[in-house]
């Protein structure tokens, strides 16, 4: 287990955010939509029913977006850790 | 407004089954870094509709729970607003429930366009889903992409269906406002049926003239009920021949519930409509004219405006939008119909004509004038004219004086127009004044034969009068009958001797033959002024110079202006001999006049010789 607030603790967290992320874009929610289109289902309600898991989807995306984008600040934040000389006070 | 909800059973547990295990493995998504809280708990909100609603719904829909405002049901056929849902369901063997939820904001798919005009081809509209249809066909106008989905799956009978129906209803209508009982309801249903055209016209519009489906439509809008087509062509920018064949089919199918125009109701007749947009349309008067060549009985429709009928034929016979081929194909058998129709006060379209006061013989004379030349002149042979029909046109003319009064205007204007169209080189206008000369002469002849012809008959009513006055002597009471008989005689000679008697055919003749002479002469005249007027302004001739006018009081006119107008082309000839070679053009524009017409009227007496010796010999 890395000391927390180093480069090693930094890139590890960073790694488990891409993995969530990888989880989200490949989640079959994402698909669920394909199911519910007018060859399964017409009306009003199906149509709010495709919005919403459009919605759905479009919203875990935007996570998995978020995640990665988090994770990559974690291993710039790492990266200039890394760079900074052994012994002088920060 | 609620709607309906269709589905498939087998497929919908299978989305059930789906969503289900889509929201567990959502819900085993963690994520514990703090980074990474605020996505993840977006996830977990949104995931929870799935979990609270939808999943629960479809489990409800497809185990056949009670859902409130969900309950099993069957779509009318004649929903119109359903009328893609019910396609659907219907096609697929789907199960159908209520959707209380408002089916309105959905917008338009092309699938559902083209499921609307299926619809439309198999199914007949009634009064509840008009205001429906609008809304829909509104939408789809104002996309080209929707109109052309739209049109490639309507039928020309859908379009049919549309039309006749909002015709009819429109016809309907218009004869209940006449009446005074349409109602508001009345009124909105007309407004819609004509926003329906409208829209019907916007599709047609935006899909034309690239789409094969469009052409169809269009070229089938002549066999629609006239109402309707009328309205509809209005929303069209047809080109004049296919306006013209509209218009032709539709005169020529001959609704029976199609109204008279003028003045008959508050509304225009459809008929009237279609004429107004012929006359409207830039080219159109003449296609019609060419279309109906060989019918031309029903231009003179007796169900609409006399005068836009009138119109159409001044427009569409004016020789400058025919070719000489249409020409020769359409101005004969033309004329010889309105000829007809003038000489059969019985026809319903004679009646309709006096009627509403339209003098059918001044638009035949407007329509004939032009055209004298080919139909008189015994050397032109572009109308394939025999001496017979020849002969029998002159009859007809001389024979109607209220149709060679209506040659007044034409023959007024001939002199005057003389001084426009000169100046494009001396033989060209040479050769155009002795086709001007040509046509003075033509109708001089004609207003000879129709004096002639009038003196004629006066004489013989004149001569029957006194006939019967002596018969009647020869029977009176043998005491009586000598007195009688001079009675008659005595008045006969003092009728004679004041003048009561008509004027003797010689006589008649002679005055006509002088009246033509001298108008010829003043003709005559025009031509050297405006050849004058030409040399003058081409620097050969001086302006302070001019040539002399027809004497009106000389004796003999034509004479008298012929040696003036020599006289006057010497004097100019001594002072200058270049400008008198000038001036002799300008006699020469007058001679050619003067000779033309003689030539001419010769030709005629000739023709009409040889016709009555035809005559004789039948005889």
């Amino acid at each position: 287990m890395p000391e927390p607030g180093t480069p090693q603790d930094l890139r590890a967290r960073a790694a488990r955010l891409r993995s969530v992320a990888r989880r989200l874009n490949s989640a079959q929610v994402l698909d669920v939509y394909q199911r519910a289109g007018p060859d399964v289902w017409i009306g009003p309600t199906p149509h709010h029913c495709l919005d919403d898991l459009l919605l759905i989807r479009s919203v875990v995306l935007g996570a998995a977006d978020d995640l990665r984008s988090a994770a990559h600040n974690l291993e710039l934040r790492a990266d200039q850790l890394a760079q900074i000389p052994v012994g002088i006070p920060r | 407004m609620s709607g309906y909800l269709g589905y498939d059973p087998d497929l919908l547990a299978m989305l059930h089954s789906v969503m289900s295990a889509a929201e567990t493995e959502l819900n085993d998504i963690r994520c514990t870094d703090p980074d990474g809280q605020v996505g993840i708990r977006t996830v977990q909100r949104t995931t929870a509709t799935l979990r609270d609603r939808w999943i629960p719904f479809v489990r409800g829909l497809t185990s056949c729970a009670a859902l409130d405002g969900y309950r099993p049901a069957t779509i009318d056929s004649g929903d119109l607003p359903n009328s893609y849902l019910a396609m659907i369901i219907a096609r697929n063997g789907w199960r159908t429930s209520t959707d209380p939820l408002d089916p309105s904001p959905q917008p338009l798919t092309v699938d559902q366009v083209a499921s609307l005009a299926t619809w439309i081809n198999e199914h007949d509209l009634d009064d509840d889903e008009l205001v429906a249809l609008h809304v829909m066909l509104s939408k789809i106008a104002s996309s080209r992409a929707m109109s052309e989905a739209f049109v490639s799956s309507l039928t020309t009978n859908g379009v049919a269906a549309i039309v006749d129906r909002m015709g009819r209803l429109t016809t309907d209508l218009d004869r209940e406002r006449d009446a005074f009982t349409i109602d508001e309801h009345g009124e909105a249903m007309s407004a819609t049926a004509t926003a329906i055209i409208a829209d019907v016209g916007g599709i047609l519009v935006a899909t034309s003239p690239g789409n094969p489906s469009t052409r169809n439509i269009i070229d089938a809008i002549g066999s629609m009920h006239p109402y309707g087509a009328a309205m509809l062509v209005s929303y069209l920018d047809l080109d004049a021949r296919t306006l013209a064949d509209i218009v032709d089919q539709i005169l020529v199918a001959d609704w029976p519930d199609v109204e008279v125009s003028a003045g008959v109701t508050t509304h225009s007749s459809p008929i009237d409509m279609l004429l107004t947009e012929v006359l409207r349309n830039g080219h159109a008067a003449s296609r019609l004219i060419v279309a109906t060549a060989d019918h031309p009985k029903v231009l003179l429709d007796p169900r609409g405006d006399p005068n836009l009928i009138a119109e159409i034929l001044l427009r569409g016979t004016a020789p400058d939008v025919l070719t000489e081929g249409e020409q020769a194909a359409v101005i004969p058998n033309l004329v010889g119909w309105l000829w007809k129709l003038i000489d059969s006060p019985g026809l319903l379209y004679h009646d309709h004509y006096s009627e509403h006061g339209r003098d059918l013989s001044a638009t035949t004379a407007a329509v004939i004038a032009p055209y004298l030349l080919q139909m008189f002149d015994p050397t032109n042979t572009q109308f394939g004219l025999t001496d017979s029909s020849r002969a029998a046109a002159g009859h007809f003319l001389t024979s109607n004086p209220t149709l060679l009064s209506g040659l007044d205007d034409f023959r007024d204007r001939l002199g005057t127009s003389f001084v426009t169209p000169l100046g494009i080189s001396i033989s060209d206008d040479l050769l155009m004044l002795e086709s001007l000369a040509h046509l003075v002469a033509i109708l001089d002849w004609l207003y000879l034969h129709s004096g002639v012809n009038i003196a004629i008959a006066n004489q013989e009513t004149w001569d029957f009068s006194w006939s019967i006055l002596s018969k009647l002597s020869a029977v009176a009471p043998g005491p009586y009958k000598v007195a009688t008989r001079s009675a008659v005689t005595g008045t006969k000679y003092l009728a004679e001797y004041v003048h009561l008697d008509p004027e003797h055919v010689d006589a008649a003749e002679a005055r006509i033959r002088t009246d033509s002479m001298v108008r010829s002469a003043f003709v005559a005249g025009y031509a050297a002024t405006a050849m004058f007027s030409t040399l003058v302004s081409q620097g050969k001739l001086s302006a302070g110079n001019p040539p002399p006018q027809p004497d009106l009081d000389a004796e003999d006119v034509a004479l008298t202006y012929t040696s003036a107008l020599n006289r006057w082309a010497a004097r100019i000839d001594d002072d200058d001999p270049e400008m008198g070679g000038f001036a002799r053009d300008v006699v020469a524009a007058s001679d050619k006049i003067v000779n033309s017409s003689q030539a001419m009227t010769a030709a005629l007496d000739d023709d009409d010789d040889d016709d009555d010796d035809d005559d004789d010999d039948d005889d």
